[in-house]
């Protein structure tokens, strides 16, 4: 059974949005954009405890209650090896039709009743959108509730009251064995004898006397006052609390922090669903659960979310790059307003090239997953020279949602294709870069150009031919460096000047190439203050002789108005595209 | 006490594939199906479930409550073979099998008869009527059934996903039909299969039953097993039913003089009843049960016992007990209007319909022109059960509804529909079906054994009885069947098979 779509119409803040899922979602998005609202659309579907309730006017979009309210869960069940799938085929009876055997949709629909001051929901599934049937229903519990069981847990899940909360589940006394039978006996016993015990102290016996005296002087009453161990009263498993004991170390130490605790809770949560609901589906819905979890404790639970069989299927919201680490065939879904609160959703996957780089590749771009805009970045001489203009120009440019992404060894596009999915405005920029083919040193390949072209789905370019040769005093025919050198860069020039068009395409999409490469982007911007700085009549070479340590030294020098005539340059378009 | 088959026993337990098991009368079938239901519901480790699928709505429930007995925990699904093809397949899947113009809310009339399967189907449509072939050994339910598995992928992947394996029960009885489908949930959707039965009890083939239904089980995929232990009957009473009905079982060693079976000549049974019980054969003090085949004879044997100050019960054979669709209904209905101390309560509660006090009460407004009216005529009779048709969503034939008006209109069937602690009774072999009386008496001239006639009433009539066993031989050939038969199978003393009692001398 795979999850596919989530359809959700007239519900809270949500007017139509239409979202592609796997079986393992995050959803992301700035405070107060609807993610638990998003939440709650498929606790509405899928929870009885909440769907009893009934929809309220303020559960209709913008509290027109005229509207219909409608929630729809699309999954998929074309591998019909697949247990869950077998189960979910298993209850459904009739409801599937031949014409769509793959295909299965759950529907929960609402309309507001005026007289009622309620929306009563109703329950619908089937195979062919069109022709759904209501789900049947015996008394509050639907054939759908035994299918799938919803476990929601709160960015506050707080360990004491998820144990003591499901104390009587966890020890349920009719699970006793026999020796366990005999056993409590004893601590019944012992408990008993624990008491009396305390009851013999003196200054326990003193204190009873002092505050039976008081009671008496308020109230005259015949009563004495006793004090008991908690134990002897509500029973020894009342009184049993985890502690953490690590191996090889004979201490207990309490589950005190907040973090332990609620790795704790989880663990606890597991093995309950485990134990009681193995008999259904079961979907994890998670809150915001980096809350008072060190960034290490996320990463860890990270793993356990995507790679832990009892999170089969979840829907985890989060603020948290450090959660998507581990994610892989996840769908991220951002919830973002533009004129009106919208969803973007794209399943990332990690391809079979980057698998490798999963973490390097999750890493970076988990982080960029929370801006509104990203900018695109080759590699650390940029960051260096743009973090330092925007520092200048821009110094809030990361709060109001820009970001620079340094793409390093990974390349554009797997970044490109996930943030621009999800309606992250991106913006590339990238040297012009040519290179010659391994078996014919006088054929160039357009590569910086076609990396961009490659980006927005345009056709490459072909290679073009140098011939940087020449005949030396011999005669002979020579390849010199410094001849290549110079013809490739006219060449580049040449290039930028001829595909001008294409360049002004490609800009309005925010690929940004250079004319050359950054260093020859930055001198035609702020030539003579490099050769000031640097001391150098050619800044350029000294540069890219050690290109960031180089940037470096340049940009500690720089002022504000060099920053701002860089972000100013009609080469440095991309650094303005970021912050406009 | 040794059970010979224990190990039978053990392996049916343990064997993971399909299973056929013939049970003699009295091997506890139902314990062992019931033990086998719990251990697969046991060991499913998923969704899945399983299906116990019986011929009456009375052994439906029996099954119900021996699971309870047994600690079945799990839920399952326990409903008759028509329930389980019209809720499970027809009633889902016809529409998406057939198109629109076949609606799932089709009424069922048995009284809507047709020759053919395509005649069937248009009258789905046209009358939107689920009948019957006019030959009633043709299933058309059945037919219809398996012909929606055969054209429907999702039909298909329904049963596949929900069943582990399905236990049946009275195989015998089952017709040409039921077979092929069962067969089909088998060999094509994979589902394992548990069939239980007795060749040897086959009753109903008058009415479609396949004879050798047992032998077209016969495939390597299902492991057979034997059940003979008869946990009921006395070993003499099971030697002697073996004699014709299992003869790989039969002891012809046993050297015991046998005293529980008897072969009996004498003039007049009413008259020699009570030599009978003075000479020690009859035990007044037990429950005795006299099975006679025909309704007259039997009411005529009660009352000429009872002139004799005995007080024998004679419990008809009904017209209701003719195994009709809405057979159990029926028999709950005639109960509710003959017995004045079976409450409305416990109607609702027997024919398993919501048991709200709304509910409760509307069936009671409809009925009450009929509680205790024995006197009602046909016209109010009729229309009263047509309301109650409307209301539990069902449909009488015109043959239920006469069959159930003469049944209560009659004086003599009333006694079959009230609670009766008497432990002398007088019925006939279709009645006993199923029950068990510590001493049995009956009459060979119903058993043609000789000629090949009243097989399986016989073996149902002999193994009825826990601790006696008198056939009263009033005609020629059974004894010298029974005798020559013994013979053959190595038995030289008839002593060793039955007690000779003589009363024809005075």
């Amino acid at each position: 059974m795979e999850l596919k779509k989530l359809i959700v119409k007239n519900f809270r803040n949500f007017g139509s949005v239409e979202i592609q899922l796997t079986n393992q979602n995050v959803i992301f998005g700035m405070n107060d954009v609807g993610k638990t609202n998003l939440l709650y659309a498929l606790r509405f579907l899928l929870d009885r405890q909440i769907r009893k309730d009934g929809f309220r006017d303020s559960d209709f979009f913008q509290k027109n209650t005229n509207l219909e309210i409608e929630i729809t869960l699309e999954i998929d069940l074309s591998n019909n090896e697949n247990k869950d799938s077998q189960h979910v085929i298993s209850k459904v009876r009739g409801s599937r039709k031949q014409q769509d055997l793959e295909k299965f949709y759950i529907q929960v629909k609402g309309i507001y009743d005026e007289s009622e001051y309620f929306g009563a929901p109703t329950l619908y599934w089937g195979s062919v959108f069109e022709e759904l049937e209501e789900v049947p229903q015996t008394g509050l519990i639907s054939d759908l509730d035994r299918l799938f069981k919803v476990v929601y847990i709160d960015p506050i899940i707080n360990l004491e009251n998820t144990f003591s909360r499901n104390r009587k589940k966890l020890f349920d006394q009719r699970r006793l064995s026999e020796d366990d039978i005999v056993l409590s006996n004893e601590i019944q016993d012992l408990t008993d004898g624990m008491n009396e015990k305390i009851s013999e102290m003196e200054v326990i016996q003193d204190f009873q006397n002092i505050l039976t005296e008081e009671y008496k002087n308020l109230k005259k009453e015949e009563i004495k006052i006793e004090m008991k161990s908690e134990m002897a009263i509500n029973g020894y498993f009342s009184d049993l609390t985890p502690y953490i004991k690590r191996d090889g170390d004979e201490k207990h130490y309490p589950t005190s922090g907040d973090g332990r605790k609620k790795i704790l809770a989880y663990s606890l949560l597991n093995y309950l669903t485990k134990e009681y609901e193995s008999n259904k589906i079961v979907i994890y819905l998670i809150e915001e659960p980096e809350n008072s979890l060190h960034r290490s404790m996320q990463i860890a639970l990270s793993k356990q979310l995507f790679e832990n069989e009892v999170y089969d299927y979840f829907f985890l919201s989060t603020h948290s790059s450090e959660l998507l680490y581990e994610m892989d065939n996840a769908s991220l879904i951002r919830i973002y307003n533009k004129d009106r609160v919208n969803c973007a959703s794209h399943i990332y996957h990690v391809d079979e090239d980057y698998k490798s780089l999963k973490q390097e590749l999750n890493r970076s771009l988990s982080t960029a997953l929370f801006a509104d805009k990203v900018l695109l970045i080759e590699g650390p001489s940029e960051r260096v020279l743009f973090e330092k203009v925007l520092e200048e120009t821009n110094p809030t440019y990361e709060l109001e949602g820009g970001y620079i992404l340094e793409v390093d060894g990974i390349k554009f596009k797997p970044y490109y294709k996930v943030l621009k999915a999800l309606e992250i405005i991106t913006i590339v920029k990238t040297d012009n870069d040519l290179k010659a083919k391994s078996n014919e040193k006088t054929h160039f390949d357009l590569i910086g150009f076609n990396r961009c072209l490659e980006l927005v789905e345009m056709t490459k370019k072909e290679f073009v031919e140098i011939d940087y040769s020449s005949i030396d005093e011999n005669g002979k025919k020579v390849w010199l460096g410094s001849n290549k050198e110079r013809l490739v860069k006219e060449e580049k020039k040449d290039i930028y000047e001829t595909e001008e068009e294409t360049i002004k395409t490609l800009e309005s999409k925010d690929i940004y190439l250079s004319e050359i490469d950054l260093e020859h982007d930055l001198y035609e911007a702020i030539g003579d203050r490099m050769k000031e700085i640097l001391k150098s009549s050619t800044p350029i070479e000294y540069l890219q002789r050690a290109k960031m340590l180089n940037m470096l030294k340049l940009t500690q020098d720089l002022t504000a108005t060099d920053c701002s005539t860089i972000i100013e340059h009609d080469l440095f378009k991309a650094l303005k595209r970021l912050v406009d | 006490m040794i059970i010979v088959d224990q190990e039978a026993r053990d392996a049916i337990l343990y064997e993971k594939g399909s299973i056929v098991i013939s049970a003699s009368a009295g091997s506890g079938k139902t314990t062992i199906m019931i033990k086998k239901l719990k251990k697969v519901l046991e060991e499913i480790n998923n969704h899945k479930t399983v299906a116990a699928i019986t011929f009456t709505t009375k052994a439906t429930e029996e099954i119900k409550k021996k699971a309870i007995l047994e600690g079945v925990k799990k839920e399952f699904f326990a409903q008759t073979n028509d329930s389980f093809v019209e809720y499970e397949i027809i009633r889902p899947f016809i529409t998406d099998t057939y198109g629109p113009e076949f609606q799932s809310d089709f009424t069922i009339d048995y009284d809507f008869k047709f020759h053919d399967f395509e005649s069937g189907k248009i009258s789905l449509v046209e009358q939107e009527k689920l009948g019957v072939f006019y030959d009633i050994k043709e299933n058309f339910k059945f037919r219809l059934a398996l012909d929606i598995l055969k054209n429907n992928t999702a039909a298909r992947q329904y049963l596949q996903s929900k069943y582990e394996m399905i236990f049946l029960d009275e195989y015998q009885d089952s017709d040409l039909d039921m077979h092929e489908l069962f067969m089909y949930l088998k060999e094509v959707l994979g589902i394992k299969l548990f069939i239980v039965g007795d060749p040897k009890q086959a009753i109903y083939i008058w009415r479609g039953a396949q004879p050798n239904i047992f032998e077209k089980l016969d495939s390597d995929d299902f492991k057979h097993y034997e059940l003979v232990m008869n946990f009921r009957s006395h070993d003499e009473i099971v030697n002697y039913a073996n004699l014709l009905h299992n003869t790989k079982y039969f002891n012809n060693q046993y050297s015991e003089k046998v005293k529980r079976v008897v072969h009996c000549k004498l003039k007049d049974f009413t008259s020699s009843f009570s030599r009978l019980v003075y000479e020690g054969e009859i035990d007044p003090d037990k429950e005795i049960t006299i099975i006679i085949n025909y309704n007259n004879d039997a009411r005529e044997c009660a009352e000429r016992l009872n002139e004799q100050g005995y007080n024998f019960q004679f419990i008809p054979r009904t017209p209701i007990d003719d195994n009709t669709p809405n057979n159990h209904l029926l028999y709950q209905l005639a109960c509710y209007v003959i017995d004045n101390n079976f409450s409305i309560y416990d109607l609702i509660e027997n024919i398993n319909v919501d048991s709200r006090r709304q509910m409760v009460r509307r069936v009671e407004v409809i009925l009450k022109k009929l509680k205790g009216n024995l006197k009602c005529d046909q016209e109010t009779f009729c229309s009263t059960l047509i309301e109650l048709e409307k209301l539990l969503e069902i449909k009488f034939t015109k043959d239920e509804m006469n069959l159930l008006y003469e049944t209560v209109k009659e004086d003599q069937y009333h006694i079959a529909f009230k609670k009766i602690e008497d432990k002398y009774k007088v019925m006939t072999v279709f009645g006993s079906k199923g029950l068990e009386f510590s001493q049995v008496i009956s009459f060979s001239r119903f058993y043609k054994v000789h000629i090949g006639e009243g097989y399986q009433n016989h073996y149902v009539c002999i193994t009825r009885a826990k601790d006696k066993f008198i056939m009263v031989d009033d005609s020629n050939s059974y004894e010298e069947h029974i005798v020559s038969h013994s013979y053959r199978l190595g038995m030289s003393k008839t002593y060793n098979l039955f007690k000779s009692v003589d009363m024809l001398s005075e």
